[in-house]
């Protein structure tokens, strides 16, 4: 029966031809919208590895950095320090901390590693001390940094999902960090102390809670020895339910220390806000579109099945006339569109699969497998209703008209 | 001929309405989308006030500032604005503008977020702006350094409520300036014509940027003329060979060209080396892309116009049995779908005036008033028939190779 419906389909190939490629293209839509689908919903409900509520970031702006000479970055660098200071000492203020890959901000310190031969994108955070109490981040084991040791060695935090990328069967604490090592096999950068993890935290999800957590390292900044560019943001957490003229206070606190630069404050409730808002808009463009085109594609594809079953009339006549139930002749010809579908779906199915292998499309196998299955489901169950009214029109056709039609 | 041509496209629409219907609602759909984003892309681009002189202006906004081991792409600096650009040959005046910061303000205790942009005093040559109250700060006013301000309508009602702005005083992250004018609302797709507030350069307490070669500046040309382009370019050319370079700065290389509005798009997009080719490139994708966005449209239209067809073999017999050629035939029915193309393109202008409408009205890009100009219009008009003829073609050609025999006795290939 199945062969059979194939053969039917191969044999009207040329007329069949631009459908499939109709249907084809409409799934690998369907794909798209599928893949931002899940992986939205995938990622929306797991944790993020930091608490945003009560917490204010304060950008702080002290003109260009980089064309100073060492001393004034050096007293560039202190004035940042005596601000984080100034800010911790005013009332209502639980915590405040320096530090860059911010929450809610697109703006990240990243460098890539080769672990056993993968690349991983590794966010670089660099915070002063307080940062962990700052953003309530979570250990899994080991401790935070408390004081810097200043030793040979500098002690750093590393997340769960790099710690597992690193030492997928140990515990990573007390380990160092193994080193990149360059095409000769001698490892580089000998000039910077090695660098030891002290702790492992829970993921940290920065980039919103529509991204999965990248992997991140957490180096604690020390003012009087940092080097490269320092963070620009202040994060503050206020006790629950400060009033809003504590904000106007810590801005005028900041610029007490530093009257030539200019400060900013925004909460990071409004951070999330304004950043999910601006990574929704476009996807929401976008699945309206491809909606509206498969919404199209379903009109064009009932009209091309009337058609057909209108140019088919003497066939499915004889049909009929030899016996075959109104329930068959429908069957027969669903069945002809889905064995059409299925050709289609598989070809879409390969090339779909193509991305994750090519790298085109970094998702993890969960989103793919989901994205892929919802699409497979959404797309049959699509082309099954365009199909309903043309069939049953099939099944009005009456042998004895049909026999006789010109 | 061809009114005879019109009058059987125009029954053939009529008679089966649902295939119509089909078509059409394909048609207008994709041109909608199309002409929406030309009626976005016309409106940043148009010469309307604030920015009249965008037909003839060059910016200078993207450089590249290279050395041994490094390389650093982004806005050129102050320093090298102030000291090598000044004095182009045919330019009618050079406006130095920043970027836009976020400011704070809390008049009465109330919070006020607002952006604000450093410019000099040529900006409010270079730009024509609508004053409701006061004027703007002058040259003098940028050069000593005075703490003015030139603020929308909207940020005077945040701040002042009802009151009139000009004359008082503004407190902004830190920082007090006193109003010397308000402005009509801009949006901000207007891009270095956007702000809320606007201080003279001159305000910035540090000096350090003043020697800066890169940094957050850009440098607006008003060219007398677009015939003036190329000799500007040539000269900036020639100037760049000259920058010198702090001794101890690890750069030694400054590269860049004075672009047009729209090559500073495409040169951002790609956010790489500063390209004379960005701007083709740039051009190349988004042709693409709106082929590939017509791809499925064109393709169910194709089948669409192939299962209508079948039913009029018998007519296609009848006239090629009379002696039309296969040409007359592909003429005949592609004129067809493109008279049903521009049938929906005018669905489609209707119903884009109607999103235009709903976008301006929803606030999605503030002060925006996006319409359906005659340039969109144009645009809209020439890509139904070069969508009428992409999806009529195939199915004309199929048709026409029909054997009038076979066609007569109603059978097709």
């Amino acid at each position: 029966m199945i062969r059979h419906l194939f053969r039917l389909v191969w044999n009207r190939r040329k007329r069949n031809g631009l459908v499939m490629v109709e249907i084809l293209v409409s799934f690998l839509l369907l794909c798209g919208i599928s893949t931002m689908g899940s992986s939205f919903l995938l990622n929306w409900n797991e944790p993020m590895g930091f608490d945003r509520r009560d917490v204010w970031a304060i950008s702080v702006n002290s003109g260009p950095y980089h064309s100073l000479n060492e001393d004034a970055k050096l007293s560039v660098r202190r004035q940042f320090g005596r601000i984080e200071e100034a800010v911790r000492n005013r009332p209502d203020v639980v915590a405040a901390s320096m530090q860059t890959n911010v929450p809610y901000t697109n703006s990240r310190w990243r460098t890539t590693f080769e672990v056993n031969g993968e690349q991983v994108h590794v966010g670089v955070l660099q915070a002063t001390r307080e940062m962990p109490e700052v953003l309530r981040l979570e250990l899994v084991e080991g401790e935070f940094f408390g004081e810097n040791g200043g030793g040979e060695e500098e002690p750093v935090l590393v997340t769960q999902d790099y710690a597992r990328k690193l030492f997928p069967d140990e515990s990573a604490v007390g380990r160092l960090i193994p080193r990149k090592e360059s095409d000769d096999g001698d490892s580089v950068e000998d000039d910077n102390p090695r660098q030891r993890i002290v702790g492992v935290i829970r993921p940290y999800r920065g980039r919103g809670e529509h991204r999965a957590s990248e992997p991140q390292i957490v180096r604690q900044i020390d003012w009087e020895t940092f080097r490269g560019f320092p963070p620009r943001d202040l994060l503050v957490r206020v006790r629950p339910g400060a009033p809003a003229a504590l904000e106007e206070e810590l801005l005028r606190t900041a610029s007490a220390i530093a009257p030539g630069w200019s400060f900013t404050l925004t909460r990071m409730d409004d951070m999330r806000t304004r950043l999910l808002r601006e990574a929704m808009l476009p996807l929401l463009l976008f699945a309206v579109v491809a909606l509206f085109l498969i919404l199209m594609v379903g009109l064009g594809l009932i009209g091309v099945l009337w058609q057909s079953v209108i140019r088919r009339t003497d066939e499915i006549g004889v049909r009929r006339a030899m016996g075959a139930t109104a329930d068959g002749v429908r069957r027969q010809l669903l069945g002809e569109l889905l064995a059409l579908t299925s050709i289609s779906v598989l070809a879409g199915s390969v090339l779909y699969l193509q991305l994750p292998f090519l790298g085109l499309l970094q998702e993890p196998g969960k989103v793919v497998a989901c994205a892929l299955g919802s699409s497979l489901l959404v797309m049959y169950g699509f082309v099954i209703l365009c199909g309903l009214y043309p069939s049953w029109l099939a099944t009005r056709i009456e042998p004895a008209r049909a026999l006789g039609y010109e | 001929m061809f009114e005879n041509y019109l009058k059987v496209a125009l029954k053939v629409l009529a008679r089966r309405r649902f295939f119509t219907f089909i078509s059409l609602f394909g048609i207008s759909f994709t041109l909608v989308v199309l002409m929406v984003l030309t009626a976005v892309v016309d409106h940043v681009l148009a010469p309307k006030p604030p920015q009249v002189n965008i037909d003839r202006t060059l910016r200078i906004s993207y450089m590249l500032e290279s050395g041994e081991n490094v390389e650093w792409n982004g806005e050129p600096g102050f320093g090298f604005l102030d000291r090598y650009c000044r004095d182009l040959p045919g330019v009618e005046m050079m406006s130095i503008v920043g970027g836009t910061t976020s400011v704070v303000g809390y008049p009465e205790g109330r919070r006020t977020d607002l952006k604000l942009r450093h410019t000099d005093g040529v900006y409010w040559d270079a730009y024509d702006f609508r004053f409701l109250e006061g004027a703007p700060y002058t040259r003098e006013d940028d050069r000593v350094g005075r703490p003015v301000a030139v603020i929308t309508e909207a940020a005077s009602r945040e701040y002042f409520g009802e009151s009139p702005a000009v004359g008082q005083s503004i407190a902004l992250s830190g920082r007090t300036y006193e109003v010397l004018g308000v402005v009509a609302n801009v949006s901000p797709v207007y891009d270095l014509a956007y702000s809320d507030v606007w201080v003279p350069i001159g305000t910035i307490p540090d000096p350090s940027f003043r020697e800066a070669l890169m940094g957050s500046f850009e440098g607006v040309l008003v060219a007398e003329s677009r015939d003036a382009f190329p000799a500007i370019r040539d000269d900036f050319a020639a100037r760049l060979e000259r920058v010198t370079f702090p001794p101890e700065d690890e750069f030694s290389k400054l590269e860049g060209f004075p672009m047009t509005p729209i090559e500073t798009v495409a040169v951002k997009f790609f956010s790489d080396r500063p390209s004379r080719n960005a701007l083709r490139k740039f051009t190349g994708m988004v042709a693409a892309l709106v082929l590939a966005f017509m791809l499925l449209p064109a393709i169910n239209l194709v089948n669409v116009n192939l299962s209508r067809i079948y039913e009029r073999t018998s007519e296609i017999g009848v006239r090629k049995a009379f002696g039309a050629s296969s040409r007359h035939l592909i003429h005949q029915f592609v004129l067809e779908n493109v008279v049903l193309c521009l049938v929906g393109g005018v669905i489609g202008l209707v119903l884009s005036a109607a999103v235009l409408a709903a976008v301006n009205a929803s606030g999605l890009v503030p002060y925006a008033h996006f319409t359906v100009s005659l340039r969109v219009f144009v645009v809209g008009i020439a890509l139904a028939t070069f969508f009428g003829i992409l999806s009529g073609l195939f199915p004309a050609w199929r048709m026409s190779r029909v054997h009038p025999v076979a066609a007569l006795k109603g059978e097709t290939g």
